[in-house]
């Protein structure tokens, strides 16, 4: 988008009296998603690596199933650490990316030698907590996409297969629902309200009185209502 | 960056009220019309496919409970429907190209067919060539760039089938390079000609068909690269001087001529790897010493960051 058209949207959007304040300054370009495809590659490529330093440096750790879990904590941890603190460049990100997922290898590894049972399924938990702990796209990205394909095969393992399509898309759906960020308990109770009370409109005066807070609901509210009327 | 994009961005820094009503008032959710569109589109092109898929699969199921006749009889009158669609809906409606796409892949089926009931002792890459220049002419009048994808895709596969049954002296000298290079030369050459001719054709200017025949050529060439990386003294060398050639001539095309990013991105991976594939051979082979691990691992890296950087500053270039 240029200047002229980002102006032109806040423009529209001021006068629909959605905005708050001025219009923020331009943040970095948006990172095209191939761009977003090649760092995750180029990061597998730097952890495999990486485990290499470790097997070759120091064989104790791949030795012992006890050591490469506790290991894999570490890196990860220590990824986590680099994310939150670490200066925001590209090469911090993608070292911190490398290093999570050397540490993954690591723990899915003494993961696979310890357990007997369920390998599959807590690989999935675990990739499932880091795609929503660890505050990186690529990371949630890759961990999300691994999260699925491991909860799979556990399904398959277990042979409830059919369950796993099923689990995985409202997983998405419920992830969708959360993308505008606006808490989901009171969108419901929006709903829930605009269904109870689907012939009142919000009146003026109620909405330069309300707290901002509310004047939301409402408009989510009017919005949900519209969106009912339409669908019936 | 879309509107999409801008609002959700605005809303994470709190400058946006109400951002499901923002998003509607821009106009970036979908409405009931979109939808329909998208779940026409889907249902056209997948059903298309999954038909075509379905025959050969009854078939190949079903091999000893049906006739010759009959199978015969199934793959033509569906061959005939799909043409006869084709010839009622036109090339200008979806549904008229969707139908010329499951007759080409239903005469790749018939001769399949042909093939594996009179034994003719063909070759597999005789079928992948008869069905290419069978294709060619629905190719030609079908003014659609999916058709002429699929057209390459299957004269691909017919240069990968000539090479493992005739693999010429090239082939005995320097192993499975011949094919490379043939995959490499055609869709190089696929993916120039496509460019010039989108220029003048507008049916042809869609991205991801370039894009496509990019990474087949991008891929055959690192390929090639890494062969002369690894076993420098069976290979023929050539790669040596075509690496960098194509990787200037996609700067040149992508950066400067046109913009595309996703190409760029590809050859900056392309490169991450090949300089990852030198340096292990050189680093590692002999000894596989901690230290170079940790050396190569900090390379990559750094390339990844550095590619990272240089692809985010062309986008924002692009954007503005």
């Amino acid at each position: 988008m240029s200047p002229s058209s980002v102006r032109a949207l806040w423009s529209k959007l001021a006068s629909a009296g959605l905005t708050v304040g001025d219009m923020p300054e331009a943040e970095e370009a948006h990172t095209p998603w191939y761009v977003r495809v090649m760092l995750g590659i180029a990061g597998l490529i730097a952890a495999g690596f990486l485990l290499g330093f470790v097997g070759a440096g120091f064989a104790f750790v791949m030795e012992s199933k006890a050591a490469s879990f506790a290991v894999g904590l570490v890196l990860i941890t220590a990824a986590y650490a680099v994310f939150r603190t670490g200066p925001r460049t590209d090469f911090t990100s993608m070292f911190a990316l490398a290093v999570s997922f050397a540490g993954q290898g690591l723990v899915i590894f003494s993961v696979f030698l310890m357990s007997d049972g369920m390998p599959w399924a807590t690989i999935a938990a675990m990739e499932a907590v880091l795609a929503v702990a660890m505050p990186n796209f690529i990371h949630r990205a890759v961990s999300a996409y691994a999260a699925g394909l491991c909860f799979a095969y556990a399904c398959a393992v277990s042979g409830v297969n059919i369950v796993a399509a099923g689990v995985v898309a409202a997983a998405v759906a419920f992830v969708w629902t959360k993308e505008r960020r606006s808490p989901r308990t009171r969108s419901c109770f929006a709903i829930a309200s605009a269904k109870a009370r689907s012939s009142s409109r919000p009146t003026p005066s109620f909405s330069r009185k309300a707290p901002p807070g509310a004047t939301r609901e409402r408009a989510t509210a009017s919005f949900a209502s519209r969106r009912m009327a339409s669908c019936c | 960056m879309s509107d999409r994009h801008t609002i959700l961005a605005w809303a994470e820094r709190g400058a946006i009220a109400d951002v499901r009503a923002a998003l509607d008032v821009a106009g970036v959710l979908p409405a009931a019309r979109d939808w329909r569109a998208f779940l026409d589109r889907l249902l056209l092109w997948s059903g298309a496919v999954a038909l075509a898929a379905a025959v050969v699969f009854f078939i190949a199921h079903n091999w000893n409970d049906l006739g010759r006749f009959a199978k015969f009889g199934l793959v033509e009158l569906l061959l005939l429907a799909a043409v006869l669609g084709y010839w009622r809906m036109g090339p200008d409606r979806a549904a008229g190209n969707a139908s010329l796409l499951v007759a080409s892949i239903l005469l790749g089926a018939l001769l399949a067919l042909f093939g594996q009931t009179y034994q003719t002792g063909a070759d597999s890459w005789e079928l992948f060539a008869n069905w290419a220049a069978l294709m060619a002419p629905w190719v030609l009048i079908g003014r659609f760039a999916g058709l002429w994808m699929l057209w390459i895709a299957v004269a691909d596969v017919a240069i990968m089938s000539y090479f493992r049954v005739f693999p010429g002296p090239l082939g005995i000298a320097f192993g499975d390079e011949g094919q490379i290079w043939t995959l490499f030369a055609f869709n190089t050459a696929a993916l120039v000609a496509w460019e010039l001719a989108a220029r003048r054709v507008a049916w042809l200017d869609e991205r991801w068909a370039p894009r496509l025949l990019a990474i087949a050529s991008g891929t055959a060439i690192t390929l090639l690269m890494l062969q002369t990386i690894f076993s420098w003294r069976e290979t023929s060398g050539a790669a040596v001087i075509a690496y960098p050639a194509w990787l200037a001539c996609a700067y040149a095309a992508y950066r400067l001529l046109t913009r595309d990013l996703l190409v760029l991105a590809g050859g900056c991976l392309s490169v991450i790897v090949v300089v990852t594939a030198f340096l292990t051979k050189h680093l590692l082979e002999s000894r596989g010493e901690a230290g170079g691990f940790l050396f190569i691992a900090m390379a990559v890296i750094a390339m990844a960051a550095a590619s990272g950087w240089w692809l985010k500053r062309a986008a924002r270039e692009t954007q503005t």
